[in-house]
């Protein structure tokens, strides 16, 4: 599980989180939806170990692995995330950007199922938006995550492929016992992918 | 529990090579004040001395105002050309700005020369060339400002006021940054420079700095001199500092210079006007400079063959050595995000304290036995090339590195459970471009070192640079005039290299990467 503890963050310029606590329970679905600019993205950074805490604790099953002046680095956390950009890494192909990370070529097979096998050998922008965020899916979800974080990961995807990737992401969770936080401002996306909803 | 690690190692090979000297030296200087008639009468400066210290002052702030104005005319005035004209009067500039400072003052001495009236020598000629040799820089740092204004900025006011009123009430106030960093920074570098007024028979602070140094070898006397300018060095540095930081390490910017292009009043004439400006300024002084050769008498070897190779060599290893010096102190920085003023403002130290100066704690270091054959060689004048110009080759890198946005990183450290593919895979790839161009930089600007050099160069090794300034004391003669040609060649011949690696190379080979915010 992944435990915050009155955390905090604050911003000069920014979307602040005061005084938050939730305990995010082991192989179980969480939607976090809100307002654009309520701070649901500062959340998933923070437990990502993106961002410092300005006060609080985050705490993975019984391990701290946030508090202030201390940040268990991101790699460490077993904690996998995509990002509302693709951040695709522009001088590496797809097939490239999908492998960083793993030593099995599962490449093929998760490229067929979302769909973007025919441009594995193409860079980032010789592809389109929504062909990027289904790279930058692709990357996380070959590996296998004990906690995955998602934020807004179906912008710019047209409404036929939705449906597929949202059912790809279910059997994934399902197969790795995957504690699945799931962030959006769509109503109808939310309601499609069936977890505790969190209203920010 | 693991607590942050501070990476201070990284910062060390830095410290060691450019810091180190100074802060011997100075320590060394308040060891021998100690009992020092100086300090205990309290005669630190007489009236003669404070005179020349204004004097610089009052003539270090002509050079930088004039280049903050015709820098800042002549940044509009690209901003209103069309793009192919305004790359190509960018890329005359890019080619002007490692001229060595002797090379302008050569020229401009060639053009008076002509003309009866006009002074060889004096406050106004020294102006002139130090105006000219740093016009290049500063007007492309005030235009690589006022190209990062944010576009919604002057959409909001363009739905209350005219473009005119936009340009001058937004525009113009928002590359205030800029502006600042060139006022200040012409201003120290001219401060700090002694080659040119010495060569125009001008006499400037740093000369006492130089003369009382290469008089006595006593550090407590050059310290003691030096004081009024580390003061005053120190005290713009802070201001400075935060500029560069808001400027250049403030991550990855949209950039728009197309505004300017609507305002017909300005669009009408400023592209023209700027055009001939760069091109007097280039084309005029290099003309003036082939007249005075004939290539017939063109024997390079025995006219300065030697110091060519000498300076190449020289340069070459100092920009090689300097390399991984400048990545480590970079990547500090950039892990640091900035927090750490005190840190930028030692590696910026070299920048703001005399080039005399720095060759006197090098002589002060070097000069003993363990050290003598790094004394008496080469490596005397790439450790002088280094520690004058690795400070802004770090600055080069932060600036790339803090283009790259920071969650390519995130992503690579979250996939791998490792610190060093994602720093050599990702960050180092995508830095390839900055890191050359700082390699690039500490090369090229080391061609035209001199105050340093000229200090702490052994018998026997002499630089062409250190050369033509010699010459230079005895008039604009044809063999200075030759020499130059050759190594403007060699400089613009490097620059075209680096153009095309980075350009067109590092392009095909998909190195660098260009940051789409969609992607």
């Amino acid at each position: 599980m992944i435990r915050l503890s009155k955390v905090s963050k604050y911003y000069k310029a920014g979307f602040p989180i005061h005084d938050f606590s939730y305990t995010f329970e082991n192989n179980k679905k969480y939607v976090i939806s809100g307002p654009s600019g309520c701070g649901k993205t500062t959340l998933l950074r923070l437990i990502a170990g993106l961002d410092s805490l300005d006060a609080g604790e985050i705490y993975r099953g019984e391990t701290l692995i946030g508090k202030v002046d201390y940040q268990l680095h991101p790699s460490k956390r077993s904690i996998g995330m995509v990002f509302q950009k693709p951040t695709l890494w522009p001088h590496m192909t797809v097939r490239e950007n999908i492998e960083f990370g793993s030593k099995v070529s599962e490449v093929n097979e998760i490229a067929s199922t979302l769909k973007i096998h025919d441009i594995l050998d193409k860079y980032p922008d010789e592809i389109s938006g929504g062909e990027s965020k289904r790279v930058a899916l692709a990357r996380m979800m070959v590996l296998k995550w004990r906690y995955l974080l998602l934020d807004e990961p179906l912008t710019n995807i047209d409404s036929e492929l939705k449906s597929e990737i949202v059912s790809f992401i279910h059997r994934y969770v399902e197969k790795n016992n995957t504690t699945l936080i799931y962030v959006t401002h769509h109503e109808k996306e939310a309601s499609m992918i069936e977890g505790k909803r969190i209203l920010f | 529990m693991r607590k942050k690690r501070n990476h201070f190692l990284l910062l060390v090979p830095y410290l060691t090579v450019s810091i180190l000297p100074l802060v011997l030296f100075f320590a060394k200087g308040i060891q021998s004040l100690i009992n020092s008639e100086t300090v205990k009468t309290m005669q630190l400066m007489d009236q003669r001395v404070i005179v020349l210290l204004l004097k610089t002052i009052f003539y270090s702030f002509s050079v930088a105002f004039l280049v903050l104005v015709a820098g800042t005319f002549i940044g509009i005035g690209l901003m209103s050309m069309h793009k192919a004209y305004r790359k190509f009067f960018m890329g005359l500039l890019i080619l002007l700005i490692p001229l060595p400072i002797t090379i302008h003052s050569l020229i401009w001495m060639n053009i008076f020369s002509r003309f009866q009236w006009m002074p060889l020598t004096g406050w106004g000629i020294s102006v002139l060339v130090q105006t000219v040799a740093w016009l290049p820089l500063g007007t492309l740092i005030i235009y690589d400002a006022m190209t990062k204004i944010p576009k919604g900025l002057i959409e909001v006011g363009q739905l209350f006021s005219n473009d005119l009123k936009v340009f001058f009430k937004i525009w113009l106030p928002q590359s205030k940054t800029g502006m600042k960093i060139v006022t200040l920074g012409v201003f120290l570098m001219t401060f700090n420079d002694y080659s040119v007024p010495s060569t125009f028979a001008v006499t400037t602070f740093p000369m006492e700095i130089f003369a009382s140094y290469s008089i006595s070898l006593n550090a407590g006397d050059a310290m003691i001199t030096s004081l009024p300018m580390v003061f005053l060095g120190f005290g713009l540095a802070l201001p400075l500092m935060n500029s560069i930081k808001k400027q250049f390490f403030s991550g990855p910017s949209t950039r728009d210079d197309t505004f300017i292009q609507e305002i017909a009043l300005l669009n009408k004439y400023l592209s023209k006007i700027t055009m001939l400006i760069i091109l007097l300024i280039i084309v005029l002084p290099l003309i003036a400079l082939f007249q005075n050769t004939r290539f017939s008498s063109f024997s390079l070897m025995n006219d300065g063959g030697y110091e060519i190779l000498a300076t190449l060599w020289i340069c070459f290893g100092g920009g090689l050595l300097a390399l991984p010096i400048m990545i480590l102190a970079a990547l500090f920085i950039v892990h640091h995000n900035n927090r750490h003023s005190f840190i930028l403002l030692l590696i910026l130290l070299p920048t703001l304290i005399s080039p005399a100066l720095i060759g006197a704690a090098l002589i002060h270091l070097m000069n003993r036995p363990i050290f003598r054959e790094i004394y008496l060689s080469h490596l005397m004048g790439m450790l002088a090339v280094m520690i004058r110009f690795m400070p802004f080759g770090v600055l080069v890198i932060v600036a790339g590195l803090k283009r790259i946005p920071e969650d390519y990183m995130a992503v690579g450290y979250m996939t791998v459970k490792n610190y060093k593919k994602p720093l050599t895979r990702i960050l180092l790839p995508l830095a390839i471009p900055s890191i050359v161009i700082a390699t690039g930089m500490v090369f090229l600007l080391g061609i035209g070192e001199l105050g340093t050099s000229v200090m702490v160069l052994p018998p026997g090794i002499s630089t062409i640079t250190v050369r033509i300034f010699g010459y230079l004391h005895y008039g604009a003669t044809e063999l200075i005039a030759e020499v130059s040609i050759v190594v403007i060649a060699i400089i613009f011949i490097i620059e075209f290299v680096l153009y095309i690696l980075i350009r067109k190379g590092f392009k095909s080979l998909r190195i660098g990467g260009r940051y789409d915010s969609s992607k």
